[in-house]
């Protein structure tokens, strides 16, 4: 499963963790969306990726901005282990190459799906801002197991984790 | 376009757009009618068995839905408040945080003043209870989910 993290992410990092700077701060809540866009290796997502309504390039394409069908961004909230959809306690792993601290958060629900969507079709999940479809910063994204398709009175359900390594 | 909070029996919530009540009310029918024969709450064809969880995830239970103008998430997205809110916050803030020796810790009181615009609640007495804080404009009355049984 491919996954990236994006420049808004990145300058979080360096400017408001490492400068304490308010040129780039942390939304008031994350929210979560589900794209039609693939991660891939470079040639579909990019790091300075923006949402689109167009499909073009380097563009990330949400599900349901032309027709929702019960489509909305899922919100997980600026907290850990609280009593609603936050984050898990981090834990760290000391792995050399592949280690860090991470968290997952709580599992999301989207839908249920009223019909199709237009567009149709999850090929990944991102951690974003707001709840304006295709729009609002891009911090990470990670392909789904399989392109999703939704219909009448379908779920989806999306459990983030989160790697700092 | 409107936004409902759908809270499910399990104590899961999400949020979803509809055009209306009526086509809100024909989705959750669906999802809920799939609970009660305990049919997959999602789509199953070309899900790798085995990854992010269970493919085959039953469909859950509806017990609530509320309804909202706006998603609930955009409490408030600029996270701004009036000069008065936020002194009157920050009194109560540093009051609340100050130890014996009349100190606060700079850091921790920077963290509860970002938390102050956040949209979600940390304590929830129910988990039949909103996620969010901003208040619903109605809940739908459930007894469409009876009628479509």
């Amino acid at each position: 499963m491919a996954t990236i993290v994006f420049q808004p992410m990145s300058q979080l990092v360096t400017d408001y963790i490492l400068g304490n700077s308010g040129t780039e701060v942390p939304p008031a809540s994350w929210t979560m969306g589900l794209s039609t866009t693939v991660v891939g290796s470079g040639a579909n997502m990019m790091r300075n990726s923006v949402w689109s309504v167009t499909v073009s390039g380097s563009n990330v394409n949400e599900i349901g901005s032309t027709t929702p069908a019960g489509y909305a961004r899922q919100t997980i909230a600026r907290t850990i282990a609280q009593g609603g959809i936050d984050w898990g306690t981090s834990t760290f792993d000391n792995t050399f190459s592949t280690g860090g601290q991470s968290s997952a958060a709580d599992q999301v629900t989207f839908g249920a799906f009223s019909g199709a969507p237009s567009p149709n079709g999850a090929n990944s999940w991102a951690l974003t801002a707001g709840s304006t479809l295709n729009a609002g910063d891009l911090w990470v994204a990670a392909d789904t197991a399989a392109t999703r398709t939704f219909a009448n009175g379908d779920t989806e359900k999306v459990t983030a984790t989160i790697k700092a390594g | 376009m409107p936004f409902y909070e759908i809270t499910y029996e399990t104590g899961r919530s999400s949020i979803a757009s509809y055009a209306d009540d009526a086509e809100a009310e024909s989705a959750v029918a669906a999802h809920h009618a799939r609970a009660m024969n305990g049919l997959p709450g999602g789509p199953v064809a070309g899900h790798p068995t085995g990854q992010e969880g269970n493919p085959n995830w039953s469909a859950e239970r509806i017990a609530k839905v509320r309804v909202y103008d706006k998603h609930p998430d955009d409490l408030n997205p600029d996270q701004t408040l009036s000069v008065e809110v936020a002194e009157k916050q920050l009194s109560m803030l540093i009051k609340g945080l100050a130890d014996e020796n009349g100190v606060v810790n700079v850091a921790r009181l920077s963290a509860e003043v970002r938390g102050l615009t956040h949209p979600m609640v940390t304590v929830k007495e129910s988990p039949f209870d909103s996620n969010f804080r901003m208040k619903e404009k109605k809940e739908l009355d459930m007894a469409f989910l009876e009628a479509s049984n």
